[in-house]
């Protein structure tokens, strides 16, 4: 599995970029990637999950602790997750709770609308 | 689920599992090799004497041709089986050969996918937690299809543990870490994709967690 981080340009929004599996053997090396950005103030986070191919419940806690550490100081958006990815959030009965969006540019505004909320 | 073989399916299978070439079958029980091949097309039957003979001379019991299996196995149709050690990052070669498996039966894609997040889920229990931290073991995980369902046995000899009994808890108690809550949300994944689980354990086998898809029937007249 890689990991970019990207810096936008825009207010601290994080970028990072997925590709590969992200099942338990990599799910603790995206946990230690994230929690670096998760160190600052504001914690706006987009994940751009389009590289993914498979997402196992390990991946999935990753993805909402670190939901739940954004909640108040900032946002998480998954980006353009596959079906694959999808399907297992429908499954686990999560995708209330975690924010989805078709591109880079969506999730952007999301983020920034909800800024200072 | 195992389909009634007839003669020729079964005598081809053995001879060619035993190497031997329709001539030299032929030539040891005294028949011709164009007449063993129409056998094996099913193209004639040969008499009870014939049969005696082309069982000998492939070295088996002459009832072995005539029945159809009907020996216990938990499994419905040969399965092929993977030894892995337990450590996470064999988790994608275990994907692999089960996407493999399943592809060569033609297993349609969404059934593919729930098994394998299902196998994904059970593996990894089995790797975090079904031996001492840190020691190497093995699991074994077995694969089996038929036209109707394809069965997916996982093996070890670790500690005795039945992932069934863990309590659904609601899903979003399940985002918790540490310990035992860590495998609910991935229990709950397995039972959802999965159309049938058991779990047993036996002294000298260890545990074995096996589950099923009914494989859906996309093809088909008229529907």
């Amino acid at each position: 599995m890689k990991i970019e981080i990207i810096d936008t340009q825009k207010g601290g929004i994080h970028l990072v970029k997925i590709e590969g599996r992200l099942d338990a053997n990599f799910s603790l090396q995206l946990e230690d990637e994230i929690d670096k950005l998760l160190e600052q103030k504001t914690k706006n986070i987009i994940l751009d999950l389009s590289g993914v191919t498979y997402l196992s419940s390990s991946g999935l806690r990753v993805l909402l602790s670190i939901n739940k550490e954004t909640q108040g100081a900032g946002g998480l958006v998954l980006v353009n997750p596959r079906e694959v990815v999808k399907k297992i959030i429908e499954v686990a009965e999560v995708d209330d709770l975690l924010t989805q969006a078709d591109t880079v540019e969506k999730a952007m505004s999301i983020l920034e609308s909800s800024k200072g909320s | 689920m195992a389909k009634a073989m007839n003669i020729g399916v079964r005598l081809k299978e053995l001879r060619e599992l035993r190497g031997i070439s329709l001539r030299k079958l032929a030539k040891k029980a005294g028949v011709s090799a164009s007449f063993i091949s129409q056998v094996e097309q099913s193209k004639c039957q040969p008499s009870l004497n014939t049969l005696r003979k082309i069982s000998e001379a492939l070295d088996v019991a002459t009832s072995y041709l005539l029945e159809p299996e009907g020996n216990e196995t938990s499994s419905p149709e040969e399965a092929i089986e993977i030894r892995l050690p337990n450590r996470l990052k064999y988790l994608s070669i275990l994907a692999d050969f089960i996407k493999n498996v399943c592809q060569k039966n033609e297993v349609p894609v969404k059934d593919v996918e729930d098994i394998l997040l299902a196998v994904d889920e059970a593996s990894t229990n089995i790797i975090k937690y079904a031996y001492e931290a840190g020691s190497l073991n093995y699991f074994r995980v077995r694969i089996s299809c038929d036209p109707e369902l394809v069965q997916v046995d996982l093996l070890d000899q670790g500690r005795e543990f039945n992932p069934l009994e863990i309590p659904p808890s609601p899903t979003k108690g399940m985002i918790e870490e540490g310990g035992e809550k860590d495998l609910s949300l991935g229990i709950h994944i397995m039972k959802k994709v999965m159309d049938d689980i058991h779990y047993r354990y036996s002294p000298n086998e260890g545990n074995r967690l096996t589950l099923v898809k009914k494989i859906s029937q996309v093809k088909g007249s008229g529907l």
